[in-house]
């Protein structure tokens, strides 16, 4: 198996990637409410989940608690209060997604995209948080308290609100972010990238 | 297809391994290191580091080469004749790699270095130091951050925004979000 699901939709036109065990996109797929169905019933009775392809599912006041996810797609989502708590992250897709009133806490998420997404009053607290892609997202009241964000980038983001309070900060870059409201106290700023400055790869 | 990521500790950079599902003849992206995990990882998946591909010849890149040829009879490509004076297979624009059931397509994609190459397989781009999340790779003069951008616009964001993009540093992205939030694309040349 892929390791992520590339087959498109096989919709005449339509680039979007084709869901896992499906022909077809979220858009195209026939009996859509049975898939979404189906694929929630799926996420609530196991507990490890690889190569899932389900690009555009909304989901709403699920328990996802201590699952594991490794390189899934779940690009152009929806999550409204959804708990991720102490689940395993690992190469996910979850750009242009929305989040609200979602939880990540004491969650060890690893090389996964959030880049172009809104994530309110959501919670990362107590989490390791990895190389992560942040870039562009639009954060309004979100907690990293406590958290490792080491080498994850926030690069041309909207930081709203936003708690960073005693995290490592190590190569966290934050270059052309806007931020309203952002407290790093007890972490340290000076190993992260705060402006442009001359970066050496 | 298995898809393995490693982190140098030493050099901050990103490995790839390709390989098939059962196992055998696979590819390693840009060695920048070659310790114990990745050992490990390679031989608990039952693979064989038989292609070596290498975006730019960066020791952050390069320098797990010499302890993998004495596990594993590789061949080495990239756009040099040798790394660290070991012959390598030199590769150019458009050139095509055939490595076990992979293809990969090459483009050269200067700037970071002369000698930069971009590997483009199925949907999946290794950009090594030209693009990374957010951020170009970084450049010594107005000439070659000129080159770099060029290269990106050029070659890189002529791909679909569905193509995957894994990067010699930092997390993976996507064409699509570097297209619409790196805010350093639309730099002036």
């Amino acid at each position: 198996m892929n390791m992520f699901p590339t087959k498109k939709c096989a919709k005449e036109g339509c680039n979007e990637y084709a869901l896992t065990n499906s022909e077809f996109c979220i858009n195209h797929i026939p009996n859509r409410e049975k898939y979404i169905s189906d694929l929630k019933k799926l996420l609530q009775e196991r507990d490890y989940f690889r190569d899932l392809s389900a690009c555009g599912i909304e989901l709403e006041n699920m328990d996802l608690s201590g699952k594991h996810f490794t390189e899934c797609n779940f690009s152009k989502s929806r999550f409204k209060n959804v708990k991720f708590d102490a689940t395993k992250i690992t190469m996910v897709f979850f750009d242009f997604s929305l989040f609200e009133n979602c939880s990540f806490k004491e969650t060890e998420i690893r090389c996964t995209v959030f880049g172009g997404s809104k994530i309110n009053n959501c919670t990362f607290e107590g989490s390791d948080i990895l190389r992560c892609n942040f870039n562009g997202t639009i954060c309004t009241n979100v907690s990293f308290n406590g958290s490792d964000l080491y080498s994850s980038r926030f690069v041309n983001s909207s930081l709203n609100n936003i708690q960073l309070i005693d995290c490592n900060l190590k190569n966290v870059h934050f270059e052309k972010s806007i931020k309203h409201n952002v407290n790093m106290k007890y972490s340290n700023i000076e190993e992260a990238y705060l402006e442009d400055e001359e970066i050496t790869l | 297809m298995k898809f393995f990521t490693h982190f140098s500790i030493v050099g901050f950079s990103n490995s790839y391994i390709l390989g098939p599902d059962e196992g055998g003849d696979a590819v390693l992206i840009d060695p920048g290191i070659f310790d114990v995990k990745l050992l490990q990882l390679i031989e608990k998946n039952r693979l064989y580091i038989k292609y070596i591909l290498i975006t730019h010849a960066h020791l952050a890149h390069v320098k797990g080469i010499k302890t993998i040829l004495k596990i594993y009879d590789a061949r080495i490509y990239s756009y040099r004749d040798s790394i660290l004076d070991i012959p390598t297979n030199k590769v150019r624009e458009l050139d095509k790699i055939k490595a076990g059931e992979f293809i990969f397509d090459v483009y050269e994609t200067p700037g970071h270095s002369s000698d930069s190459l971009i590997y483009v397989m199925q949907h999946f781009i290794f950009t090594g130091d030209t693009l990374t999340a957010g951020l170009l790779g970084s450049t010594d003069t107005g000439y070659a951050r000129g080159l770099i951008l060029s290269s990106i616009r050029k070659k890189i964001l002529t791909f679909d925004d569905s193509f995957f993009v894994f990067p010699g540093h930092g997390p993976p992205s996507k064409i699509e979000i570097e297209r619409k939030t790196n805010p350093y694309l639309n730099d002036k040349l």
